[in-house]
């Protein structure tokens, strides 16, 4: 393959990183808190958090997570 | 009221000072009055690119300190038709040694002068760039076909989107011809899909830019030259787009299919 379209296909991924609003590990630090805090309330499983974030407008951002139900084996276990 | 256009990049040495000086001086060979404002102080260039650094006597450090009238520093090239003026920067100061808001009021007394006001911004997104977006209303973004710089482009555009800058238009330069045959370079038509901003022009890597910058002659002036008709033909897109722009958008449309044709682009 030429070099030209190896050079494209990383600068999309790279690009498509870098307009991403928060950075991967600091998602993943926002999992963990978001997890430790909601696992008060709600029986989850810490693991399963699938969390999107969006520039809504100017002032706003949307911040959506989704949490699943812990399973009864995992209970179990613990 | 005038327009003032930011000419930056992120990534440093992509072209932005060659360009910044050749479309000045198109600009004012289709008849507009032009300034351009080098803001890369302490690494002072734009004057001699464009051949006039003799005739330099103050820098906008020394008018932003009350040591000479705007008009005593404008430095005026007389080769042109409309002649284009630069305000120079200084050679031996930091780019911090210059207020924010003095730097504003320079530009608004410029704007209030001049149909053009081209700010060649240094490279980076430190403080010299933020001063040199500041007051803009428009941007020209520079990329060469690369990867560093490409993604630097994307950098720069999205500061520029989020202070509001529209529209912010892409030139690509140094587009080496034997390379993009053999695809081992991100072709235009990539680079502009990857970017997505309005494509003003394709420059070919060309050692005539060198030895017209080594001459002090900017290309620009030899209008007759492929460098010097590619730029006016630049400028012709840039300030037409104005025009329109104040008129009505569906025209804006067919402009821009017409520059890609011209560059047998896709998108
Ligand atoms: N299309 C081109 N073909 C060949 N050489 C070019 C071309 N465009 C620019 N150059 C050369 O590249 C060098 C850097 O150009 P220039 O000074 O305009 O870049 P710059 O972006 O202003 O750099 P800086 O970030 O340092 O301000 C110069 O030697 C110039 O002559
Ligand atoms: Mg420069």
């Amino acid at each position: 393959m030429a070099s030209g379209k190896t050079a494209t296909q990383r600068l999309k991924n790279v690009i498509s990183k870098d307009r991403e609003l928060l950075s991967s590990g600091s998602i993943r630090v926002l999992k963990k808190e978001l997890g430790n805090i909601v696992s008060k309330f709600l029986d989850i499983d810490k693991r399963k958090i699938q969390i999107t974030i969006e520039e809504a407008d100017q002032k706003n951002y949307n911040l959506s997570a989704n949490f699943q139900k812990k399973s009864k084996a995992e209970d179990e276990m613990e | 009221m005038g327009e003032a256009i930011v000419i930056t990049s992120g990534k440093g040495g992509v072209g932005k000072t060659t360009i910044t000086a050749n479309l000045g001086i198109s600009l004012s060979q289709l008849g507009f009055s032009v300034v351009m404002v080098d803001a890369d102080i302490g690494l002072r260039n734009l004057d001699l690119v464009m051949g006039i650094e003799r005739k330099v006597k103050y820098h906008i450090l020394d008018v932003s300190k009350g040591l000479c009238t705007l008009e005593d520093a404008l430095v005026k090239d007389t080769r042109s038709k409309t002649p284009v003026c630069l305000l120079p920067a200084s050679q031996s100061h930091f780019k911090e040694d210059i207020q924010k808001d003095d730097f504003s009021d320079l530009i608004q007394s410029l704007k209030e002068r001049f149909q053009y006001v081209l700010i060649d911004s240094p490279a980076g997104i430190e403080y010299g760039f933020r001063l040199s977006m500041k007051d803009a209303n428009q941007g020209i973004v520079v990329v060469n076909p690369e990867v560093s710089s490409i993604r630097d482009a994307d950098r720069v555009i999205s500061i520029l989107e989020q202070k509001k800058i529209k529209p912010i238009y892409l030139i690509i330069n140094r587009v080496n011809t034997e390379l993009l045959k053999k695809k081992e370079i991100v072709s235009p038509e990539e680079i502009q899909e990857i970017l997505d901003i309005p494509l003003l022009g394709v420059i070919p890597e060309d050692y005539f830019v060198v030895i017209s910058a080594n001459q002090g002659k900017p290309f620009a002036y030899q209008t007759q030259s492929k460098l010097g008709e590619l730029f006016l033909h630049i400028a012709k897109q840039l300030s037409s787009e104005e025009l329109f722009m104040i008129e009505d958008s569906i025209k804006a449309e067919s402009l821009w299919n017409k520059v890609k044709k011209s560059f047998t682009l896709k998108k």
